[in-house]
């Protein structure tokens, strides 16, 4: 991880990960790491640099899942991925649709609503 | 009448099952290393275009790797081919290793045919099977309807939202027009491109089976999605 200044931040998932890249618990540590960035950083670059991910369970534990906690424009606005491979490229978007769909299903009921609120004290 | 055989795997029987009589299956289970791996003093003889069954007791990116590099120099698979057949293997084994409660792990074997650009793949537990981790929470009680259930998305046996990965695969291997089989307890289901075929099976499998036939020569780069990215 390199500091650019104290507002932007980048993340190399290969020099933090290394080939870690495979299970959901490998996917919650980098979750729980930008979760921490989200909060004091305005600008965070996820550098995907001479890596091929390509587990669906990886992505969508350590980036779609954060559609549950935050509003996508917080998301999009703050998290930019660069250097994924297409195939990993196509899978983040189709695991955040996923989960975008998720939210949405949850909003409409009191329970689910209530899940999310949980999540996202968390 | 059938006359069981015992499998053994480090010298402690594992699982019992009917020897085939056909010639062309038995020089198959020669070829793929079963003897060798279960059977007490096996031999087998290894055939170039097969992967030797492999047990893998935890998550390995290296073995993937290699087999699909393996796979690869026989064949020159497209990136996207390459992409795809790592998912299908990693999601599968992140399955088994999260899910499976299997004492020895898992079993893979592969096998590729060059002229018909075409690569099976099996993946194979002796653990609990699906219906034990699927019933209680989504109330089922066949294996076929809990096989059914696994490849739908955010099915999961986790407390959390889950379960994107065999909804993938599948999706994957219908837009190649590959294959997706699932042995689960007494349930096989055959999940093709255009149809899916369910049989209940006298016998139960301890465990879960899954083989993929995957189309090597078919450019269905993983691109589930129309719409346009958000990222």
């Amino acid at each position: 991880m390199i500091v650019k200044d104290r507002k932007e931040f980048h993340v190399d998932i290969k020099k933090m990960a290394g080939t870690d890249t495979v299970s959901r618990e490998h996917g919650r540590k980098i979750r729980k790491h930008i979760e921490l960035l989200l909060k004091v950083k305005d600008s965070i670059t996820i550098d995907f640099s001479n890596l091929s991910i390509a587990s669906p369970s990886f992505i969508d534990e350590a980036f779609a899942k954060l559609m549950l906690k935050y509003p996508l424009d917080e998301v999009r606005t703050k998290l930019l991925f660069v250097n994924m491979t297409e195939f990993d490229r196509a899978l983040l978007n189709d695991l955040v649709r996923a989960r975008i769909r998720e939210r949405t299903l949850l909003e409409e009921t009191p329970k689910g609503r209530f899940q999310l609120a949980i999540k996202r004290n968390r | 009448m059938n006359h069981y055989r015992q499998c053994y795997f480090n010298r402690t029987a594992v699982i019992k099952y009917v020897p085939p009589e056909n010639k062309k299956l038995k020089d198959y289970l020669s070829q793929i290393g079963f003897n060798k791996f279960f059977h007490l003093n096996g031999t087998d003889i290894h055939k170039d275009t097969s992967v030797e069954l492999m047990q893998l007791t935890a998550l390995n990116p290296l073995y993937i790797e290699n087999l699909i590099i393996l796979i690869d120099s026989k064949m020159r698979l497209s990136q996207g081919v390459k992409d795809s057949l790592k998912m299908s293997l990693q999601e599968i084994l992140t399955n088994v290793f999260d899910h499976s409660k299997s004492e020895n792990g898992c079993f893979v074997c592969a096998q590729y045919y060059p002229s018909r650009m075409t690569i099976r793949l099996c993946i194979t537990d002796f653990g609990v099977g699906i219906l034990s981790n699927l019933k209680k929470k989504y109330g089922i009680s066949t294996d076929i309807a809990a096989i059914k259930l696994s490849v739908k998305e955010g099915v999961t046996s986790r407390p959390q939202s889950a379960g994107f990965g065999l909804s993938i695969i599948r999706s994957f291997l219908k837009m190649n027009e590959g294959t997706l089989s699932i042995i689960s307890g007494k349930g096989k289901i055959n999940f093709y491109s255009n149809k899916v075929e369910s049989y209940n099976m006298t016998k139960g499998f301890e465990g879960t089976a899954a083989n993929l036939k995957i189309n090597a020569n078919k450019e269905s780069y993983y691109s589930l999605t129309e719409e346009e990215y958000i990222f």
